[in-house]
């Protein structure tokens, strides 16, 4: 009896600080005054109500303040704001700064820099990026490049836990930002170009102690499959998909890193997020789906069990890495309110599925140019391929769009209820791609591939979108000399903002495209653009500088131009397109407001 | 300071100094007359400080004796920017506790070795091998960028690692260097793997109630190293006068060390004469070979029996994909994830023995993955064979 009572007692204390933990972040989130987590909400949209800033005064706007990050490798991200207190995060080596904004001059409140192992820096795929810190009950969560993830007091920097959920000495990294769902933190790794299994796991709040681990690949235990998974699509494969699907055992460097952004819905209690190419990008080795790489899943984040999980490039022979954001939209499709999930996905496709069984609803080209397959069928859910655009071992395949970094790559998206628009920056780029023999060798690099990429037709590289999800048409679109690697921000007062490779930083009529205004930075961005309320009552727009991430690495790793195939192709695409000659490194967080 | 941490901070300070590379050697300044000049690291028991308290201070003054001087002292700490700023700089002439086969710099035979330990608060956890099955449930402190990392992350331990920080910030954002091993006496670890004159320091001269056993090397992760003292690359004179002088004094060294409870680990067997020969010394060092010695580890002045052999360029290119080397530095070697091939940029040196020692993992501060360690030496040459074709640098600074 007595035992009995002492459990329930165990019990009822968890179920608390469960529900704590998930009501601060939902009350915070709904504050537009604060951005409290990576990506605004769980929904992942990005927008904001504030509206003192608006499409007829935007003209007015004015850097007010900035801050140097102390590192000038690509600054990927957002910083938080949570309360008066701004928490700024950087590239390797990962400091962190929170700073007070309610003293003259923004001072720093205090700062970290994780102790780390240093040979992470040479298995990074794509430069050292971060996509930022999260915020959870007084604490700063977040992940290192080298594998860390570590607790902070958010009022004193000071560590209280932490615990390696990766090893840069077999080539596992961390360059996302998680997610907190209830008393969880959830992370993922980086490493698919090392012939890594790729997972999520969960981490206690209140310990470090690991609640869950599900790999993307695997036997179905490994994976987590819950008894019903995919029982509304059985199509998409149920069971033991996870190995059959692979030669021998390949499965077991399968890649499906899982290094994007996370999304949550509470009323349905799903975490969404997706897996990255297979192992080895030389297809040749690997005939089958290569499952449950390139697949988006939902799963229950208190167990890590998967309800279900489509994949969206079966046998991927191009590296469209699958990671991108989820956005999680309640629209009317057809005169019927649904919940539904969109997603913009490397392979150029806009997918928009319904996000409780994952049904798919629709599947369109968003990215110009898009011709490794003709459409998805949407019956079977498997793309059409074009003849002749599969890639292989020992041929080089040319002309495929869109190129390896994708018809977009993971700057994430954003949605404005108040125009019902998607807004995303995208990639018009080409490539040729040849499979070459790679062995794996644990900690070694198993790329397996060639590949030259290039402009695609019109020779803009890059364009900034507004796109209509109920119709699966775009509305309008920006074109940009270079791939638009800056997240979108979209607030009620009709404004988009983005930023380019080339330094601008830009506001948009939301509803027509209409450009407003422009301000340079001292070095390109990639970053996402993100706004909040001072402790003045202001509206203010905050956005990193700092060129990177695999198309800027070039630039950011101050590579020579000779070797059009270094850098995984980037090294051709980004000196052919003269990033050279408009921007060097930076690292700033550059805060704008009113005049 | 430990072993790892000085051979890194040296040899970065000589990459950023690469172009003194070809200043005369006549150009050293001369030792005082009156004195031994070294360069001492002001803060950094047990090694050495600006009181002189250190064991190499110790063994500074046994040394400058033997040469009939005093030792005096130029205090800059070890770390980035040593040698550039020190011996290169011409502000003192000798560091003490160098890597014996450290090559931006002109190295005596050692006059102590020692290696990693694995050490505990005597009565608890007394672990004595990385191989013990009770390691999987212990807390493990370790030094952050030091091969004892490698070895744990070999046995699938990263997981219960704590890594320490080495270095001494100024500024107070860090813990100090020391924080390891008064973390396992405050039982916030339970084994610590430091370096061993460090924690031979903490259990002898500071009475810390903590056993340690000394860790054998691995293949691939060397765990012991054999120090020595460093002068400016061609200063050979003063080289041999001091190489004399420890001949002279084995004794009274062994007898500092001793104080100061350093654990001994046998000499590396290539230890003695085993000096990369600066392009401009007028004699090779004792025991070093000429021409091809590919594969004998340990050789001195290793060069690529294939370079500009079609066959093996041939070869090579192919392994170079195959064992992934393009995955990081790129099809055309232009770099990516790592550094480019193509270009006269050389982190570590271009020379062949540096860049064959660097794929063989046997650079302890390289950040390359040391996964290539049982690659076949024929196999390593033909890559770098292969690599060599792909230069196209400043034709006047090839060296192989």
């Amino acid at each position: 009896m007595k035992r009995t009572f002492c459990a329930l007692a165990v019990l009822a204390a968890g179920l608390f600080s469960v529900v704590s933990a998930n009501q601060d972040l939902l009350t915070l989130q709904k504050d537009d005054n604060q951005w409290a987590i990576p990506a605004k909400n769980y929904s992942a949209t990005r927008y904001s109500t504030l509206k003192q800033i608006t499409a007829a005064n935007v003209t007015k706007l004015r850097q007010v303040w900035s801050f140097s990050t102390g590192a000038l490798r690509g600054h990927e991200g957002q910083p938080l704001v949570v309360g008066t207190t701004m928490y700024v995060h950087s590239a390797y080596p990962n400091h962190v700064y929170a700073i007070d904004m309610t003293k003259e001059g923004w001072p720093i409140k205090w700062k970290y820099t994780p102790v780390q192992n240093d040979r992470a820096v040479a298995v990074a795929c794509c430069d050292l990026v971060h996509k930022g810190v999260n915020y959870a009950q007084g604490r700063i969560y977040m992940t290192t490049l080298d594998g860390q993830v570590i607790a902070l007091d958010a009022n004193t920097g000071k560590e209280v836990w932490k615990v390696r959920n990766a090893d840069p000495t077999r080539g596992e990294t961390q360059t996302m930002a998680g997610l907190i769902v209830k008393d969880k933190y959830i992370v993922g790794v980086s490493g698919g170009e090392f012939g890594i299994r790729g997972w999520v796991a969960a981490y206690n709040l209140a310990d470090g102690k690991q609640a869950w681990k599900a790999y993307s690949m695997g036997p179905d235990s490994d994976v987590k499959l819950a008894p019903d998974f995919n029982q509304a699509n059985p199509h998409y494969g149920r069971f033991d998909q996870g190995t059959k699907t692979w030669p021998g055992e390949r499965w077991k460097n399968g890649g499906g890193s899982t290094w994007g952004w996370y999304a949550y819905d509470p009323t349905l209690n799903l975490l969404y997020y997706s897996t990255g190419n297979p192992g080895t990008w030389n297809p040749s080795v690997r005939q089958g789906d290569d499952k449950w790489s390139m697949t988006i899943f939902a799963r229950d984040p208190d167990t890590g069990m998967a309800k279900w999980g489509y994949q969206m490039t079966p046998w991927d022979a191009w590296d469209y890495d699958g990671i991108n954001e989820h956005l999680l939209l309640d629209l009317t499709i057809g005169g019927k309110p649904m919940k539904t999930l969109a997603h913009f996905d490397r392979n150029g496709f806009a997918y928009l599925l319904d996000r409780t069984n994952g049904t798919l609803l629709s599947a369109e080209k968003f990215a110009p140019n898009t011709n490794w397959a003709d459409h998805i069928d949407l019956k079977t859910g498997r793309p059409v391929e074009t003849p002749g655009k599969r890639t292989k071992q020992g041929v080089e395949t040319k002309d495929i769009c869109p190129a390896a970094m994708g018809g977009k790559n993971q700057q994430p998206a954003s949605f404005s209820p108040s125009t019902n628009y998607i807004y995303a920056g995208i990639n018009n780029l080409c490539m040729n791609y040849e499979g070459v023999e790679v062995q794996y060798i644990a900690g070694a690099p198993y790329v397996g591939a060639n590949v030259r990429i290039f402009a695609g037709p019109g020779g803009n590289q890059g364009e900034f979108i507004a796109w209509d999800p109920v119709t699966a048409k775009r509305v309008w679109g920006i074109k940009e000399p270079f791939p638009v690697w800056t997240g979108a921000l979209t607030t009620a007062g009709d404004v988009a903002f983005y930023g380019t490779m080339d330094g601008w930083f830009k506001a948009v009529n939301a509803k027509t495209g209409a450009p407003l205004w422009k301000s340079k930075l001292p070095s390109g961005s990639i970053a996402n653009p993100i706004t909040f309320l001072g402790p003045d009552r202001k509206q203010y727009i905050a956005i990193y500088s700092g060129i990177g991430g695999w198309f800027g690495l070039p630039i950011a790793g101050n590579l020579s131009r000779e070797d059009p195939l270094a850098a995984l192709g980037a090294v051709g695409a980004a000196y052919g397109s003269g990033l050279d000659k408009v921007t060097s490194v930076g690292g700033t967080l550059h805060v704008y407001a009113l005049e | 300071m430990n072993t790892t941490l000085k051979a890194w901070a040296a040899a970065f300070a000589v990459a950023y100094a690469a172009s003194l590379a070809t200043v005369s050697t006549q150009s050293a300044a001369p030792a005082a007359a009156g004195s031994l000049r070294v360069c001492g690291d002001p803060d950094n028991l047990p090694y050495s400080n600006d009181r002189l308290q250190g064991f190499e201070n110790r063994i500074a003054a046994v040394i400058a004796a033997d040469l009939g001087v005093e030792a005096s002292y130029t205090w800059w700490p070890h770390q980035r920017g040593l040698v550039k700023n020190t011996l290169d700089a011409g502000t003192c002439d000798v560091l003490f506790g160098v890597p014996h086969d450290l090559e931006t710099i002109l190295a005596t035979r050692p006059y102590y070795s020692s290696s990693y330990v694995i050490a505990h608060v005597r009565g608890k956890h007394a672990v004595t091998s990385l191989d013990a099955p009770e390691l999987k449930s212990l807390r493990i402190g370790v030094y952050a960028n030091t091969p004892v990392e490698e070895s744990l992350a070999r046995r699938g331990l990263l997981d219960k690692l704590t890594a320490y920080s080495l270095f001494f910030d100024p500024a107070g954002d860090r813990d100090r260097p020391t924080k390891l091993l008064d973390d396992l006496v405050a039982g916030k670890v339970d084994v610590a793997m430091p370096w061993g004159p460090l924690a031979g320091y903490y259990a002898k001269k500071l009475n810390a109630p903590i056993e340690m056993s000394a860790l054998p090397d691995e293949t691939g992760v060397p765990l012991s190293f054999s120090m020595g003292m460093g002068v400016k690359k061609g200063n050979r004179d003063l080289k041999n006068r001091l190489e004399a002088a420890i001949e002279h004094r084995q004794k009274e060294i062994r007898a500092v060390l001793d104080e100061f409870g350093v654990p001994l680990a046998a000499a590396k067997q290539a230890a003695v004469g085993a000096i990369q020969v600066p392009p401009e010394a007028p004699a090779p060092a004792p025991g070093a070979k000429a021409g091809a010695q590919a594969g004998a580890p340990g050789d001195a002045n290793k060069k690529n029996p294939f370079t500009d052999n079609a066959d093996a360029v041939e070869v090579g290119k192919k392994l170079y994909i195959q064992v992934g080397c393009q995955g990081c530095h790129g099809g055309g070697g232009g770099g990516g994830m790592a550094t480019s091939l193509i270009d006269d940029a050389w982190k570590f040196g271009s020379d062949d023995e540096t860049l064959f020692k660097l794929i063989k993992g046997q650079i302890p501060e390289q950040t390359m993955p040391t996964v290539y360690s049982s690659l076949p030496d024929e196999q390593v040459w033909q890559i770098l064979a292969f690599i060599r074709t792909l230069y196209i640098g400043d034709p006047t600074k090839k060296n192989w």
